[in-house]
């Protein structure tokens, strides 16, 4: 199986950039002049999805797919988690209501068939334009009391644009890849 | 479980390192919160971090225990324990339980969602060079 990590979030939070900054191969783009007003400097949206592709050796190959952001397109997310190994969540910072961004998107990945149980990654992006404190948009991304990292997924900083923080994103998703497939037994309420 | 008190906290960060790499050896330990990996303090390993928080977040263990778990040196693990500790990532839930050495087998195989540990193993390596 060729697995993938999916990246999902609003238009604009930096999905094709992520994929771009840490891919091998030029990144497969299926972008279309968006009738939504995006941010500053920014026309085209992604239609279909973005792919792009990571050699790990020993004949592995790590795929890293963009889904469309706009919720009309959410027939793609279905088409595109089953195979993911894990999910990034990009939200912008800089969006009039970041924390509900995050809401919609976690509850959106954690509600599908293809997604439920599988590791999860939140990367904040624009975060040096002022918003809501990382603390509010954490509330808006954990579900419930349980403490597992399942529940409350890591949420970091990120520059989409920098290889060195995508590649921390990845980097918390294959740490929770690792430890669920070592220790595979159900998680428990950890309160 | 209610959070570390406050007290506590300032004197496991005011302890002598070695003191708090003991304190935490015996302690039940549990994920509070992920750092922000990507803005950590520089003495702070990004991918032991990591490995730790998954450890803990997925499933309570006990201190000396993680570095077992992780297949990694005490020596290397114990230290960045306590620096997540003192960042307040890491709980102490209570006085720990005695434990068999060894994991107890598996209850389920590994989900088949998921890639296999050649697969995780390789990503890792390219991560992390």
């Amino acid at each position: 199986m060729d697995w993938s990590v999916l990246f999902i979030g609003p238009p604009g939070a930096g999905k094709t950039g992520a994929i771009a900054a840490v891919s091998d191969i030029e990144v497969v783009r299926t972008e279309a002049v968006s009738s939504e007003k995006l941010g500053p400097g920014k026309s085209h949206t992604t239609v279909a999805m973005d792919v792009g592709a990571v050699s790990l050796g020993g004949g592995e190959r790590l795929r890293l797919v963009g889904a469309p952001g706009q919720p009309r397109f959410d027939f793609m997310w279905d088409i595109l988690l089953p195979s993911a190994a894990g999910i990034v969540v990009l939200v912008d910072r800089s969006r009039p209501d970041p924390a509900a961004d995050l809401a919609y998107y976690v509850g959106q990945a954690r509600s599908r068939e293809g997604a439920v149980r599988k590791p999860m990654v939140i990367g904040v992006t624009h975060t040096d334009v002022a918003g809501p404190a990382c603390a509010l948009m954490q509330r808006a991304a954990w579900s419930g009391d349980c403490r597992c990292s399942e529940c409350r997924p890591p949420m970091l900083e990120v520059d989409a644009r920098d290889p060195r923080d995508v590649r921390v994103l990845l980097l918390a998703l294959t740490a929770q890849l690792e430890m669920a497939h070592r220790f595979p037994s159900r998680h428990t309420q950890m309160r | 479980m209610n959070p570390a008190p406050t007290l506590e906290a300032h004197q496991a960060c005011s302890a002598p390192a070695t003191r708090r790499v003991e304190l935490l050896d015996q302690e039940l330990l549990r994920l509070r919160r992920w750092p922000n990996l990507t803005r950590l303090p520089p003495d702070v390993d990004v991918g032991l971090a990591a490995r730790i928080c998954a450890l803990l977040g997925r499933k309570p263990t006990v201190g000396f225990l993680v570095a077992r778990m992780l297949d990694l040196p005490h020596a290397r693990v114990a230290p960045q324990l306590a620096k997540l500790r003192a960042m307040g990532c890491i709980d102490v839930v209570g006085a720990a339980v005695p434990l068999p050495a060894q994991e107890p087998p598996l209850s389920e195989p590994p989900s088949k969602a998921l890639p296999d540990g050649r697969f995780i193993a390789l990503l890792w390596r390219l991560l992390t060079r």
